[in-house]
C-alpha cells in the first residue's frame, strides 16, 4: 500500500498521541507473554469439566511420540544381556556378522554394553582421525543421508538421550524458560562442532604416531558414562583401576547435564549437541519433518511462542519436529512432511453452486476423507506390525542367538601358553636385549615363539596395547622403566594388536628403539573374526586396552590388570616375586 | 493465591532444592573419592562416599512418584487464553489511528536524541579522567615520590612512592566510579529508547510495506533470497539431488576404502575415553 492510501485509509486524528505507541507495545508484551504460559483451548471459559479418573490416566499414558522414543532407544540398545554381563556387542564369533556396521541414528555411545549400532559421533571422529591415512568418510556418507530423510527429526523422535533429558524435565520443579539469552547460547553447539568434533581428531590423527583422540567424545560426551561406564563398570572391576581425573571431570559434566535438563528443556541437545546441529543443516531440505503451508499461515507467531526450542520459525535449524505446534496453528497451516496423502481434504465451500452441485460436491467430499481416514489406519496398521516384528526379532537375536566371543581362561594361577609373536622385517625389527636367548625361537615363517616358562628364570610381563589407545601409550613409559631397573630378573614383552600394524612400529622405531622392552605384534585369531590371538587366550575381552599380566618364573600368571598400570604397581608385584 | 497453587508451590521448591543436593553431593563425592590418592576409584570408595547420599536418592525418587500423584490429584487448571488472534486485529486497529510519518519521525528523534545524551556524558567523562590523571601525574613527578633504582639496576620503592600511587589511584576512583554509572545509565536508558523506536519504525513498516516487485532498491543478496523463496520447490529439489549424489559418492568410495571394517573395528572395542576410562 502507498503512504497516500494509508493516510486516505487511516483516521489521522489530532488527538492521536505518540506516547500512547508505549502503552500499545506494552499491551502487545504483555500478550506475547501470556501466550507463553497459556494453553489455547477449545473449551469455552463457562463450562468447567471436572476430569474423570479416565481422562486423569490418559494424561499421563505416553503421548505417541514418547512412545516412538522409547521404541527407538529400547530398538538401538536391544542388548539388554550386555548389561548383565559386562560386555558390548562385538561381532558374533560363528559368523563374523555385527549390526555395528550402521550407525544408530541418534546419539548413542557404543562402549554401552546394549548399543547395537554404531555412534554416530564416534565414528565420525575416528575417520577425521584417520581422514589422512585411509580417506574414507562412509560413517559422514551415513550420518548425511540420515540427515537428508529425516533431518532434525531424529534428535525429536529417535533420540534415546534426548528421550532422557525430556524425561528428566518432567520432574515437577519450575522451568526456565527460553529467551533472548537462551537464544545466542544455542550458538554455542558451532564452536564446540568445530573444536571437539573436526579440529581435535583431524589434529591428532595428523601426528605421526596416529593416537586417536575422539574430541568431543573423551572431552564432553554425557552419553559415554551415563550409558558406557555405568554399564561396564558393576560387572568390571578391573576398570576400576582406569578412573582418574577424566572420569571425574566427565561424571561431574554429566551430573550438570542432567541437572541442568530437569529445569531447562533438552538442555544439551540446545546449546551442545553437535549431531543435532549437523543434522539441522539438513532440515530445510530433508524428505520429513514439519511443514508450514505459507498459503494458510496468517503468521500470527503462536507456534514459535509455543516452541520450548529456540526457533525463530518453524522448521529452520533448531526445530526437532516434535509436532507440538501443529496442534496450536489456529489455521491448520502446519503439518508432518509426506502426510498429505493421510490428512482428509478440507471442506468445500458450497457458497456459489446450486442445490444438486452442492449435495454431489459433500458427496465426492465425503468419500475422499473416507478413503484418506482408511488410508491413515492401515498406514498405521502396517508401520506398527513391523516396528512389533523388528523389535522381536532384534530382543531375540542379541540376547539368546548372538554368540560373543571368548577367551580361553586365563586366570590367576593358570599356567601361560607361548606367545607368538610376529617378527618385524628388518628395517623395523626392535629387540630388547633379551630377545635372543632362552625363551625364544623361530619356526620357519620368520614367527617368533615366546614361552615364559623357560624365560632363564626371569619373571616375564606381558602388556596388549594400541597406538590408537592414549591410555596404552601413557604408561608405556612405566613398562620401559621397570625393563631398564630389573634387566637381569624381569622380561617385558608389548604386544601390540594387529589393527594398525604400521602406526605401531613407526611408533615404536620413534620413541623406543633402545628400549629393553621386546616390541612385538599379536596375530589374528585362528578362529574368532575380529579379534586378537594372544589377547584372546589370555582372557582379554571386549577389545578392552590395555591389558598387563605378569608371569613368573614358571610361567604361572601371578598377576592380572584389565586397565592402565602405574610404575609403583608393577614395582611392588617384581618385588614381592623377587623376594618371596 | 488458592490451596492448590501454594502447595504446587512448596512442592516445586522443594523438589529443586532436593534435586540440586542430590546433584551437588554426586559432584562432592566424586571429587573426594579422586582425591583419595594413586587408584582413587574402588569399590570400598565408591560404596562407602555414595553409600552417604543413598537415604537423600530415595527421598529424592520418592518426592517425584509423589508429584505424580500432586498432578492426578490436585490438577492446576492451565489460563485459558481465548481469542488472542482478535486481541492481535483490535490493536492493529489501535496502531492505524497513528499517523505513520509521526511514528517514524518520532522513532527518530528518539534516536538522535540518545544518541547527543552519550556524547555529552562520555565527554565529560573522559574530560574529568584526563584532568584526574594529569593531577596524579603531577603529584607523582615529584621527585620525592619517584621509585628509586638501586646500583644493581633493581628498582627500590620508597614509602612515598608507595603513597603517590596509592593517591593516584584515588585520584582516579572517583571520576572511573562516575564513568561506569554514565556507561549503565546510558547503555539501560538507550536499550529501552531503541527498543521503543524500533518497534515504531517496525509498526510503520507494517503499515506501510516497501513494494515487493520494486527489485531497484533491494540489495543482491535480498534479491537472492526472494529468488529462493519464489523457488522454494525448485531449488529444495535440486540441493536434494546434489546432496543424494554426494552421499552415494562418499558411501562408495567409503566402502571400497574400508571404512566399513575400520568402523566395525572401532565399534566393537570399548572406547575407554568415551567412558572416561583413561
Amino acid at each position: 500500500m502507498e503512504k497516500e492510501n494509508i493516510n486516505a485509509f487511516v483516521n489521522v486524528s489530532d488527538e492521536a498521541k505518540p506516547n500512547e505507541s508505549e502503552s500499545v507495545e506494552n499491551s502487545l508484551n504483555s500478550v506475547e507473554n501470556d501466550t507463553q504460559n497459556a494453553e489455547i483451548t477449545d473449551t469455552p471459559p463457562q463450562k468447567k469439566k471436572k476430569r474423570g479418573f479416565k481422562e486423569k490416566i490418559k494424561a499421563i499414558i505416553p503421548s505417541k511420540r514418547k512412545l516412538i522414543q522409547l521404541y527407538a532407544a529400547l530398538l538401538t540398545n536391544a542388548h539388554i544381556k550386555g548389561y548383565i554381563t559386562g560386555s558390548i556387542y562385538m561381532q558374533d564369533a560363528k559368523t563374523g556378522a555385527s549390526s555395528k556396521f550402521l550407525c544408530s541414528p541418534g546419539l548413542n555411545c557404543y562402549s554401552c554394553p546394549g548399543a547395537v549400532g554404531a555412534c554416530p559421533l564416534g565414528g565420525l571422529q575416528s575417520e577425521l582421525n584417520s581422514a589422512n591415512r585411509s580417506g574414507a568418510f562412509y560413517v559422514l556418507a551415513i550420518i548425511m543421508l540420515y540427515g537428508l530423510i529425516l533431518g532434525r527429526m531424529i534428535c525429536g523422535w529417535l533420540c534415546p538421550f534426548g528421550l532422557v533429558q525430556e524425561l528428566l524435565y518432567k520432574i515437577k520443579t519450575p522451568k526456565v524458560k527460553k529467551s533472548k539469552f537462551t537464544r545466542i547460547l544455542s550458538y554455542l553447539k558451532y564452536p564446540i562442532f568445530l573444536y571437539f568434533v573436526v579440529f581435535i581428531p583431524i589434529m591428532y590423527g595428523m601426528a605421526s604416531s596416529g593416537v586417536q583422540v575422539p574430541g568431543f567424545c573423551k572431552f564432553i560426551c554425557p552419553a559415554g558414562i551415563l550409558g558406557g561406564a555405568i554399564g561396564l563398570l558393576p560387572n568390571n572391576g578391573g576398570y576400576l583401576g582406569d578412573l582418574g581425573p577424566l572420569f571425574t571431570w566427565k561424571f561431574c559434566l554429566m551430573i550438570g547435564f542432567l541437572l541442568a535438563c530437569v529445569f531447562i528443556f533438552r538442555f544439551f541437545c540446545r546449546f551442545f549437541c553437535p549431531l543435532g546441529l549437523f543434522y539441522g543443516f539438513f532440515n530445510k531440505f530433508s524428505f520429513l519433518g514439519v511443514k508450514v503451508e505459507k498459503d494458510k499461515c496468517t503468521s500470527c507467531g503462536l507456534c514459535v511462542s509455543k516452541c520450548k526450542m529456540d526457533i525463530k520459525h518453524v522448521g529452520d535449524i533448531e526445530c526437532i519436529s516434535c509436532g507440538e505446534c501443529v496442534d496450536v496453528c489456529p489455521t491448520k497451516a502446519i503439518r508432518f512432511k509426506g502426510t498429505k496423502i493421510f490428512l482428509p481434504p478440507d471442506e468445500i465451500d458450497t457458497a456459489d453452486m446450486n442445490e444438486s452441485e452442492a449435495i454431489i460436491a459433500k458427496q465426492e467430499n465425503e468419500a475422499k476423507r473416507a478413503k484418506a481416514k482408511k488410508r491413515a489406519k492401515i498406514f498405521k496398521i502396517v508401520t506398527g506390525s513391523l516396528m512389533a516384528i523388528v523389535m522381536v526379532f532384534a530382543l531375540i537375536y542379541y540376547n539368546f542367538i548372538y554368540n560373543p566371543p571368548s577367551g580361553v581362561g586365563s586366570g590367576i594361577g593358570d599356567h601361560a601358553p607361548s606367545i607368538e609373536m610376529e617378527v618385524f622385517d628388518e628395517n623395523g625389527l626392535v629387540s630388547g636385549n633379551g630377545v635372543s636367548g632362552n625363551g625364544y625361537s623361530s619356526d620357519d615363517n620368520g614367527t617368533l615363539l615366546f614361552d615364559p616358562s623357560k624365560n632363564d628364570g626371569k619373571i616375564t610381563i606381558v602388556n596388549f596395547w594400541g597406538t590408537w589407545c592414549p591410555g596404552c601409550v601413557n604408561e608405556l613409559p612405566y613398562f620401559d622403566q621397570i625393563a631398564s631397573e630389573y634387566k637381569d630378573s624381569v622380561t617385558v614383552v608389548a604386544i601390540h594388536t594387529d589393527y594398525i600394524k604400521e602406526t605401531g612400529a613407526a611408533f615404536v622405531l620413534e620413541g623406543y628403539k633402545d628400549s629393553n622392552i621386546i616390541f612385538a605384534f599379536d596375530k589374528p585369531h585362528k578362529e574368532i573374526q575380529g579379534v586378537d590371538q594372544y589377547f584372546t587366550d589370555l582372557g582379554g575381552k571386549d577389545d578392552a586396552y590395555p591389558m598387563t599380566v605378569v608371569f613368573d618364573e614358571n610361567g604361572i600368571i601371578i598377576a592380572r590388570f584389565e586397565s592402565a598400570v602405574h610404575y609403583e604397581d608393577l614395582k611392588t608385584i617384581v618385588d614381592n616375586e623377587l623376594n618371596s | 493465591m488458592s490451596k492448590k497453587r501454594i502447595a504446587h508451590l512448596v512442592y516445586d521448591i522443594i523438589m529443586s532444592l532436593l534435586i540440586l543436593a542430590v546433584a551437588i553431593c554426586f559432584i562432592v563425592c566424586s571429587i573426594l573419592i579422586y582425591n583419595s590418592g594413586l587408584h582413587p576409584y574402588t569399590s570400598e570408595r565408591i560404596s562407602q562416599y555414595f553409600g552417604y547420599i543413598a537415604p537423600l536418592v530415595f527421598i529424592t525418587i520418592a518426592f517425584i512418584i509423589g508429584g505424580i500423584v500432586l498432578k492426578l490429584a490436585l490438577p492446576l487448571e492451565k489460563k485459558k487464553l481465548k481469542g488472542k488472534i482478535e486481541k492481535r486485529q483490535s490493536l492493529n486497529a489501535i496502531y492505524s489511528r497513528f499517523d505513520i510519518d509521526s511514528f517514524e519521525k518520532e522513532a527518530k528523534e528518539r534516536i538522535t536524541r540518545q544518541k547527543y545524551l552519550r556524547i555529552t556524558l562520555y565527554t565529560i567523562d573522559l574530560t574529568l579522567l584526563f584532568v584526574t590523571s594529569i593531577l596524579a601525574l603531577v603529584y607523582l613527578l615529584n621527585v620525592n615520590n619517584y621509585p628509586v633504582y638501586t646500583e644493581s639496576g633493581t628498582v627500590a620503592f620508597t614509602e612515598n612512592a608507595i603513597k603517590g600511587t596509592l593517591v593516584m589511584l584515588r585520584y582516579l576512583i572517583l571520576p572511573l566510579l562516575f564513568t561506569i554509572a554514565t556507561v549503565i545509565a546510558c547503555g539501560v536508558s538507550l536499550n529501552k529508547e531503541l527498543e521503543i523506536a524500533k518497534s515504531q519504525v517496525k509498526t510503520a513498516k507494517k503499515l506501510n510495506p516497501v513494494d515487493k516487485n520494486d527489485n531497484e532498491s533491494k540489495s543482491f543478496v535480498k534479491k537472492l533470497k526472494d529468488f529462493f523463496v519464489k523457488n522454494d520447490k525448485i531449488v529444495t529439489l535440486v540441493v536434494r539431488i546434489v546432496l543424494i549424489t554426494v552421499i552415494l559418492t562418499l558411501l562408495i568410495s567409503g566402502i571400497v576404502k574400508g571404512g566399513v571394517d575400520e568402523l566395525i573395528n572401532k565399534a566393537t572395542a570399548i572406547c575407554k575415553e568415551c567412558v572416561g576410562m583413561g
